[in-house]
Formats: C-alpha cells, structure tokens, sequence
C-alpha cells in the first residue's frame, strides 16, 4: 500500500479538512465513552451492589446512562461525517477524472479501452467511497480504543497488563495470519470465478456451434472442471476462516480464565483486585478484540481503495496526445475555403510510451479541392479511416503534413479546426435525448427551419417527420431504437448541422440501400456546394460519381482518378468492380 | 410467499443432499452455542465463588472454563469446516446443474435474451446464492440457535430479567425495522441515481470521440457533474441510514447492561437474586445483540438469494421446445438429399415466417437462398437443422423425416459456417477438432489446406498449436477466422453443408480469398448458401428467391434473370441510381 495515494485524496478535501479534524476529536470521545462505562459498572457492582447501596447503584446507572447516550451521538454524528466524506471523495474524483478524460486524444482513449476507463470511473470510485467511509469512522478509533484500554488497565489492574499483552499479541497474529495467508487466496478465488464466467460466456456464445458439432459432452466436461476448481479454492479460505474465527473466541476467554483466576485469587485473598475490578477486566479484555477486528475489515477495504487509487490516478495524470498549438494561425472560420492538402504523410499510432508503432500509413500524397468530393476505397484496415481521422487531428502524422487552406492542421486552434472540418462515422454513435437534440448536437439553438433543410439533405426528415412526436421523439442510448440506416442519417444530418468546409463521410451511409445513398449524396451536393467531401466506402456504388477516386492497400494509395480512368488502368479496381457488380454490360457502356 | 417459500426450500435441498455432514454440521454449530451459552454462566459462579471467598470453588470454575473454551473451539472450527465443505459443494453443484440444463436447452431460450444479459444475470444470480450459502445461511442458522439457547438459560435464570432484556430488544428491532423502512426505498433512489450515472458515462465516454469532435466537452462535463452530484447525495441519505443501526445497537447494548445492573442490582440488594447470577445474566444478554444483527443483515441478503435463486430455478424449469421423441433412432449415413414439403413454420405461434415451401435439393447439389432482411431465409436454414419444430409439412433428408430422428444424430452430418466466426479460447489444432474428436492432427492439417488457412496458421508464433485467446479476436482478422471455421467445417466433412451469409462480414479481397475455400468445402455436397451479395450465389445450381416467408422464384441465375422478375430487380438495384450518375459524370 502507498501512503501517497492516500495523501493525495486528502488533498481532495482541502478547505473541508476542519471537518475529518471534527471526526477524530468524535472517535477520541466514542472511544473515551465506551471505555468509561466498564469503570462505571465496576463502581456499580463495588459501591453499590456489593455494599447494599441502592443510591450509589441509580447514581452510576445515571452516570453509564449518560456515557452510553454521549457515546451514541458522537457516533451518530461521526457516522455523519464518515458518509459525506466518502460521497465528497467520489464526487470530486468522478468528475475531475470525468472532465480530465473528456479532454483526452482518440490515442490516450484507444490505450485506456473505454471499457476500462468506464470500471475506472465507476467501480473503481466505489471502491474508494466505502473505504473512505470506513476509514474516517473506524480508523482513529484503533489507536484510541488500544491506548485507552491499556491505559485504563495499567491505572486500575497492573496485575493483569501482562494477560492483556498476552492476548494482543496472540489476537495481533491471528490477524497477521488472515491478511497474509488467507486473503490471497481470495484473491485465487475471484481468478477461478473469471474462468468459470469465461466458459459459461463462451459456451453460450458459441451455442449454434456447440450444437451443430454436438459437443455438449465435451463443454460440460470443460464446464466441470473450472467448476470444480472454483469449488476447491472457494473452501481453502473458508477451512481457513473456520480455525481464525472460533481461534478469537478461544483466545479471549483463555485471558478470561486467567483474569478470573489471577484477580480472584487476589479477591479472595484481600490484595489487589476485587470483585468488580474482574468483572471490568473482563470487559476491557473484550474491548482489545475491537481494534484486531476492525483493521481485519478495513486493512483489505484499504488496500483494495489504493488499488483503485492508483488506477483513478493514472487516467488523471494521464496527458493528451494532441496538444493545442501555442501560437495557433489566426483562421476566419467563416471564410475558409476547405481545400484539403495530404503533403507525403505518415503515420502510426503510438504505443504507450509514446512512440510510434509500425506505420499504417506510408507517404500519403492528395488534394481535395473545395467542392470536390473524393471517395477512398480499399479494403478493412487499409487505412482509410485513419487517413481521414487525421484532417480534425484525432492523431497526428508522424511525417510529412496535413494543410487545409495551406495551414498546417497542428497550427489551427483546435476549436477552429473542428468548426471547419466534421466528421461522420460508419457505426454512429447517437446520444440519448430528443431527435432535435441529436441533430441540432454540434449546434444548440439552431432553428426549425434549418434543421429541416438539414435533415431533409440527409433524408433524415421524411422518417421522422413520419413518427408521432417527430422532432421530440425520444432517441434511447446509442440510438437503439432507430434501425442502422436511420441511425446513420441522423449521424449524417449531425454533421451537416454544423455546416463545414470540409465533410467527411467514413462508410456512413453502409446501411442505406443505393438508391438512398445517391439521394443523400446529390441533396448534400446541393445543400453544401462548396463543402469538400470525402468518402469512404466499401461499395463501389457509393464513390463510383465522385470526382476522384483513391485506391488504397496496406496504408498506400495505390492508384487515383475518376471511375472511368480506373476501370481503363488500374486492374484492382477492376477486380474490385466486377466482384462486386460483375460484368454488366449496360454499366460498362455507360462507364465507356 | 409460498413462492419464496418454495425457492428456499429448493436451496436447502442442495444442503440436505449431503445430509450426513449437513446434520453433523448442523448438530456441531448447536452445540458450539450451548458452549458459548455456558461460558458467561460459569463466570458467574466464578464470581459467586470470589465474592464467597471459595478459592477451590474458584479453581473449578477455573478449569471448567477452560474446559468449555476449549470445546467451544473444537466445534466451532469443525462446525465451520464442514458447512464450507457442504455449502461450496452445493453451489458447485448448482452451477453445473445450471450449466448443463443451459446447454440442452433449444435455441428460441437463445433467442430471448441477448447472450451477455442472460450472461451477466446468471452470473449475479448465482453470485447473491453464494452469498446465501457461504454467509447468510450459516449466520442465521447459528443466530437463531444461539438466540433460541440464550433465552433458555436467562429464562432459567430469571424470568423478570429476561423480559427486561426482551423489551431492549424489542425496541431496537422495532428501531431497525423502522429504519429499514426508511433505508429500502432511499437505497432504490440510489439505485437510480447510480444506473442514471453509470448510463451517462457509458454512453459519453463510449462516445468520447464525437463529444470532442463536436466540441461538446465543457456542457458534457456540466451535465456530468450535476449527474455525479444527485447521486452523492442520494448516496448519503441511503448510506446513513444503513450505518445509524451500528451506533443504535452498540447503544441498545450498554442501555441493555444499564437496567440490569440497575434493577438487577436492587434485586440483589433486596436479596432476591446473588451477584454472580447478575454477571451471568449481563454475559448472556451481550451474547444475544451479535445474532440479532446478524439476522437483520442477512435479511436482505436472504431476499437478494431468493430473487437470484427464483431465476435460477426459472432456468433450470425451462424445457427444451425441441425434444426427441421416445425411442427415436439414430440419424442413417446421409447422402444428400433434401426434401421440404409444404413447410408451415413460425418462432412465435400466429406469426408465420414461412408458408407452404416446398423444395427438393438432390445429393451434391448447390441451392443459394436469397431474399430481402427478414424474408425468411436462415429460418429455412433453423428448421432444416431442427433447432426449431416445423408446424405443419415435412422435411426429410434421404426419405427420414428429421423429427423421427436423434436431434444429435441429425445435426452432426451437417457442416455449417456462420456470418460470424466463432472459435473457442484454445489451440488452433483443437479449434478444427471441434468438429470430430476423433480427428488426427494429420486430417485437421490436410483440412486447413484444404482451406487455403495452412498458410496463415503456419505464420502465427506456434503454427497449428497457437493459443487464440478470445477466440483469436485480437490475433487473427475476421477473414482469417473465417477461414479456420471453413476448416473446422471441412474436418467434419458431412454430406450437407450450410453457408449462413459466411463472407458478408469481409471485404471483397479477403471474400475472394475465402471463396476458393468455400469451394473446395461445397464439393460433392449438398449445400445450401444464404447469401447478400448476389455474385456469391451466381454459380448455384438452383438459387430459392425468398420474400415474406415465400418461395417466389427458382431457377439459376441466367433463367432468374431472363425472367425479369424479383431476381432480376434485385440484381439490377446494386447498379440503380448510379447508372444516371455515371454517365451525367462523364
């Protein structure tokens, strides 16, 4: 564990650390409390009970009464504390770690996985809440309730400080034992759960293929035995557990036993103790257990809590792959022109210590001129939408530049830069709210009329013009409740709404069938002339009218040019046309 | 309530199947409460014997203490001991249980449910159960005899004190009860709050890069906040009234101690009662707050159990929809041949998918299927494998109809090759096994050959032993998966083969790479092609047309196309619309 990742938690609490200050001096008087009422119930028994005295009896009853109720409140009190501490932590770290991962480069976002920053974001502050809260109300208390108690004993029974120490000792090891040996083996355990979740997950995935082999046999086997494995190591802690938890037990009352027989020999023979000092004895025995508990529940809370610190603390240490120019060049967002300029650019993402992986994409050399639309074609993980995501600079080329307007793309702010440049995906990501929220994303406040201009470029308006509440219909998350072409339209009508210079569409109308697909290219033609447009495309249908088309393979553009020239010269585009369209004769006499 | 009744009664019988150590458990952890019940008393004597002066009296009491801390030990541990071995037995059994029902169960159960939820639940299910019967079982079992032999020894003791004790404890249960009241409904507000927050940062850092693309960053991170904040205080109301019944029942205790030392001891005073047997009395009323709480926190785990274990059980209630008829027999050598006779089918019943289809396919003949979304065609493919029961016609292979036969029998001499690749975290080797056990390495590496795969396989670190972890999702493209499935199929080697839109995932290149495999696969079977891309199934003998669940045209391509019909259309709409733009291009 570090104590460094603690500290700088509580550097989160800065300007509320008066409060934590508050909980301590609330523990010292809990502790302080509970460690009166033995004393108390020892004078009770003393001068009360033992001597006929009925007053001395309510008068200490009196004095407990009001221990018990001062000890509630500080509690309560302290319970207060613990729990808005634990909330204000996790508050604060969700959202310095929410902000900080929204300033994040596509690189930084493609290391973490998102996946992984979500458990980082979620589970991993939760960790940190319930170990805040349990540290803040029962970690002073170990110190004070181990102090006090042995402070109490050696004032009022020196003779038994050496039992005390004897049973600390013995319950300090058996605690050593739990944290050491058994757990680990917790830790083995959740490792055996993993693979047994691993196989049930696969073997229900696979379910077509384990019945069309008819293997059921063969994955109940395989199921059996991670099973069983799971089986053995989920009893080693719990044997384990059945010799600690009884061990406590024994061990506290073989110090009884001693107490009772050392302090009532002492009774008996007139010296030293007496009969309510073993009685209160007994209890302070008691009293040690609580500190030995406590850290048994809070040392594995704490040491999980440092895990999930490290792991929030990265992401917030964590520092963006695209840094914002210093001295970006002054560009009039309103006038630029959009011409688009690939100057033999290379690139390759980068591992985690910064350095470039193999490159996916070798001296890349093009001009896409405003108004023009370029379609790129090449198959999956040739590079094309790599190419593309370096225009708004999600990466940054690793040689050679990108320009637009003659600019280099590093020197334009990036706010600038991603007002002239928007960018649709294949799979488009839809936020959940309205359907006026999801096309109006980029541009808030935008009016009706508009929006319909732009969705009816997208043939997006006609759809949901059709649905009941139209532009207020609910869009759910990752806009499931829109089949994929309508999806992508809406991703498209996005895009537009901002109006750019430069648009670039990466197989964003793959779910549309042709005939849409060339109603939304024409309408995006007209709406936004002299917007340059980019396409990427699987299908050869879907770039066949664009201006130029560049053929890519393993991060080359190996050929460019308009359809026809291509059908004439290059032979993968050949191979690629008749595959997809075969020879048809009426469309090779239209191409000639 | 039967319900929840019934669901626990079922859990404990997978305790009570070990019924020897259950009870031997059982019996155990009774007596190791007796024991722990007995301690406070022989401390009382002890005190009895001090306060008499009795210095032999004290040492017997002494030795019996010891005596009985030492039993107390033995029988906890071994109490303990055998409950683990019995609890962690019966989940293993369950899961098993489960796991196997899961796999006999036929595919419409698949069909319901998204895998990984059906995933994720079980697995939280079976997750509250261990909880159950690793914890919560063996709390309350122990709570309620530890309870049941501590008021009969305070009972015994005194009958007046017992009540007192009682009314404290009444009171702090009604405490908590009512705080629970409280706590429930403030918990599921949490829960809200929690899935509100939880859903916006899965969407918003899913969709990262468009909130930067749009530049959307600083009113994501402001929505976020006010998100994060409602769930922090949601978060503190429910937490603080969870953690108010520790102090309330710490406090209950010593309130508990105050009035028996109180009246207790003006009793004693009076001399109705000895002060040993007041000390007794105060060590057993502590002893009986631990199990109390103990019950109350199991509480909600037990009906966490109940719910989790009401699924489970749900589960492993379902039956198979498609099951074997009694003594049905084993599935001939098939040849080939294919007949479907006026197929009526539908997955949910008054919704037909396919009507009236009737079709023959002879031995090592191809038939392409195609057709718009949804017109039906992997259902012909669903019913000829019998995942699913036909409701009315036949269908038969060789002149058996399928569902006479062994549904196992049936689907093992039908090689299949699915849109998406599915291979199993293992070897390559043992990936291709996976279609015949008994396959040697020799037939599994002529069949990737065969497939075209050898070459690649050959280029991983260790060729045909190379582990795919994830089933080689991060290692090998979706193409080159593709082809190990082709292989795997190919190591079968059935009689009938069905390619379920096998290519439709890859890009032209790589489809043209598969296609020679594919090939080789199709010779001198039957095969059927569901296909998107009409050039895949243009060499077929015969291509099915297929709309709305109907057979609409058949024959091969060029017939199809002479017709002009539904074939020709579809064929023609992948040039449609670009026609005009072309030549208005050029």
């Amino acid at each position: 564990m570090n104590l460094q990742n603690y500290l700088r938690l509580w550097s989160f609490f800065a300007g509320h650390k008066k409060w934590i200050v508050l909980s301590i001096l609330l523990s010292l008087v809990l502790t302080i409390m509970t460690l009166v009422i033995p004393t108390l119930s020892a004078n009770l028994i003393n001068e009360g009970i033992n001597k006929g005295d009925t007053s001395a009896i309510f008068h200490y009853g009196e004095q407990m009464l009001i221990a018990a109720i001062i000890g509630c409140l500080a509690f309560v009190a302290n319970t207060a504390i613990a729990v808005w501490a634990g909330e204000y932590a996790a508050h604060h770290l969700r959202v310095a770690e929410y902000a900080k991962i929204q300033t994040l480069s596509h690189g930084n976002i493609d290391r973490f996985r998102s996946s992984d920053l979500l458990i980082r974001l979620t589970t991993d502050v939760l960790t940190v809440k319930n170990a805040t809260i349990q540290l803040v109300l029962t970690f002073p208390i170990v110190p004070f309730f181990l102090l006090g108690t042995i402070v109490l004993i050696s004032i009022n029974m020196p003779s038994i400080l050496p039992i005390t120490f004897g049973v600390l000792v013995a319950l300090a090891l058996l605690l050593l034992a739990y944290l050491v040996i058994v757990q680990p083996k917790y830790i083995t355990k959740d490792k055996r759960i993993d693979e047994v979740n691993h196989t049930l997950r696969e073997a229900l995935a696979g379910i077509r293929v384990v019945k069309a082999f008819v293997r059921q046999a063969h994955e109940k086997e395989k199921f059996g035995s991670v099973a069983e494995n799971l089986r053995t190591a989920a009893t080693v802690p719990q044997y384990m557990l059945a010799y600690i938890t009884p061990a406590n037990t024994l061990i506290l009352y073989l110090g009884i036993t001693a107490i009772y027989f050392i302090g009532g020999s002492q009774a008996i023979a007139g010296s030293g103790m007496n009969i309510g000092d073993v009685t209160a004895a007994a209890q302070y025995l008691i009293f040690i257990l609580v500190p030995v508990y406590l850290l048994s529940i809070i040392l594995p809370l704490a040491s999980s809590a440092d895990a999930s610190l490290v792991r929030i603390f990265e992401v917030l240490d964590a520092v963006p792959e695209i840094r914002p120019p210093e001295k970006p060049v002054a560009v009039d967002v309103g006038k630029a022109q959009g011409r688009v300029v690939f100057d033999h650019v290379s690139f390759g993402y980068r591992t985690a210590d910064g350095t470039a992986a193999k490159p996916v994409l070798s001296d890349i050399s093009f001009i896409a001129e405003p108004g023009q639309t370029v379609g790129i074609l090449g198959a999956t993980g040739s590079g094309k939408s790599t190419l593309v995501s370096l225009i708004p600079r999600f990466y940054d080329v690793t040689q050679g530049r990108v320009t637009i307007d003659g600019v280099d793309v590093r020197q334009i702010s990036l706010t600038d830069l991603r007002s002239i440049v928007s960018i649709c995906q294949q799979e488009p990501v839809l936020f959940s709210g309205t359907l006026r929220d999801t096309v109006t994303y980029g541009m808030p406040g935008m009016t009706d009329d508009r929006m319909h201009v732009i969705a009816r470029a997208a043939d997006a308006d006609s759809f949901v013009m059709n649905i009941p509440d139209q532009y207020d219909s609910y869009v759910a998350r990752r806009g499931e409740n829109f089949s994929g072409g309508q999806r992508q339209r809406l991703a498209i009508a996005r895009a537009l709404a901002r109006n750019p210079k430069v648009l670039i569409l990466d197989d964003s109308t793959s779910a549309c069938d042709v005939v849409t697909e060339a109603a939304i290219q024409d309408a995006i033609g007209g709406l936004m002339e002299k917007t340059t447009r980019i396409i990427i495309a699987q299908r050869i249908s879907s770039v066949i009218t664009a201006d130029r088309i560049l053929i890519m393979e393993k991060g080359r553009i190996i050929a460019s040019g308009n359809h026809a020239e291509l059908l004439k010269t290059c032979p993968e585009y050949q191979e690629i046309y008749s595959s997809q369209l075969g020879s048809v004769p009426a469309a090779g006499g239209a191409a000639a | 309530m039967t319900d929840k009744q019934g669901a626990v009664r079922r859990l404990i019988r997978y305790l009570t199947r070990y019924s020897g150590k259950f009870w031997a458990a059982t019996f155990l952890m009774a007596l190791f409460a007796v024991f722990q019940a007995i301690l406070p008393l022989i401390m009382g004597t002890a005190t009895n014997d001090i306060v008499a002066g009795n210095m032999e009296g004290l040492e017997r009491s002494v030795l019996l203490l010891l005596f009985f801390s030492i039993l107390m030990f033995i029988t906890g541990m071994l109490g303990q001991r055998i409950f683990a071995a019995v609890s962690q037995q019966a989940l293993c059994d369950l899961r098993t249980e489960l796991f196997d029902h899961m796999q006999s169960l036929s595919l419409n159960f698949f069909d319901r449910q998204p895998i990984g939820q059906l995933m994720s639940r079980v697995t939280s299910d079976i997750d509250v159960i261990d909880q159950f019967f690793s914890n919560a079982f063996q709390n309350v079992m122990q709570a309620v005899v530890s309870i049941v032999v501590i008021t009969a020894f305070m009972l015994w003791l005194s009958v007046r004190l017992t009540i007192l004790v009682y009314a404290v404890l009444v009171a702090l249960s009604i405490f908590i009860w009512v705080v629970s009241r409280i706590s429930k409904p403030a918990f599921s507000v949490l829960q809200e709050h929690i899935s509100t927050l939880n859903g916006y940062a899965e969407e918003h850092i899913e969709g990262q890069k468009v909130v930067l693309a749009f530049m959307q960053e600083g009113r994501s991170v402001e929505e976020f906040s006010k998100v994060s904040r409602d769930a922090a205080r949601a978060g503190g109301k429910a937490s603080f009234t969870a953690l108010i019944t520790l102090p309330i029942s710490i406090t209950s205790t010593n309130l508990q101690s105050v009035l028996l030392l109180g009246i207790g001891g003006v009793i004693v005073v009076m001399g109705r009662f000895d002060l040993g047997l007041l000390v007794s009395f105060l060590g057993l009323s502590r002893g009986i707050t631990g199990p109390l709480s103990h019950v109350f926190m199991s509480y909600s785990m037990l009906m966490n159990a109940i719910a989790g274990a009401g699924r489970v059980f749900a589960i492993l209630d379902e039956t198979p929809v498609v099951a074997d008829r009694p003594g049905a027999s084993a599935m001939p050598k098939v040849r080939g041949d294919v007949i479907f006779d006026h197929v009526d089918f539908a997955y949910i019943p008054g919704r037909t998918v396919l009507l009236d289809n009737s079709f023959h396919a002879a031995p090592g003949q191809v038939f392409g299927l195609c057709g718009p979304t949804g017109a039906g065609k992997s259902t012909i493919i669903n019913i000829l494998t019998r995942y699913y029961d036909i409701q009315s016609g036949s269908i038969a292979i060789d002149g058996t109809k399928i569902d006479s036969v062994q549904q196992d029998t049936l689907r093992i001499q039908i090689a299949q090759v699915l849109q998406e690749p599915f291979l199993f975290s293992d070897t390559i080797m043992e990936n291709l096994r996976y279609a015949r056990a008994e396959a040697t390495d020799e037939e599994c590496i002529a069949a990737a050959k065969q497939a075209g795969a050898d070459g690649f396989i050959m280029a991983q670190p260790q060729g045909y032993q190379t582990f795919l972890a994830d089933g080689g999702a991060g290692s090998l493209s979706q193409g080159q998966r593709q082809m190990l499935t082709i292989a795997r199929a190919m190591v079968a080697n059935p009689r009938l083969l069905i390619l379920d839109e096998a290519t439709s995932n890859v890009d032209t290149r790589t489809e043209k790479l598969i296609q020679a495999g594919l090939l080789q696969l199709q010779q001198g079977k039957t095969s059927f092609i569901i296909a998107h891309r009409l050039a895949t199934i243009r060499h077929a003998d015969t291509i099915l047309v297929i709309n709305k669940g109907q057979i609409i045209e058949r024959g091969s391509h060029a017939q199809l196309m002479e017709k002009q019909g539904f074939y020709h259309s579809m064929y023609m709409s992948q040039f449609r619309g670009k026609l005009a733009g072309i030549t208005k291009a050029a």
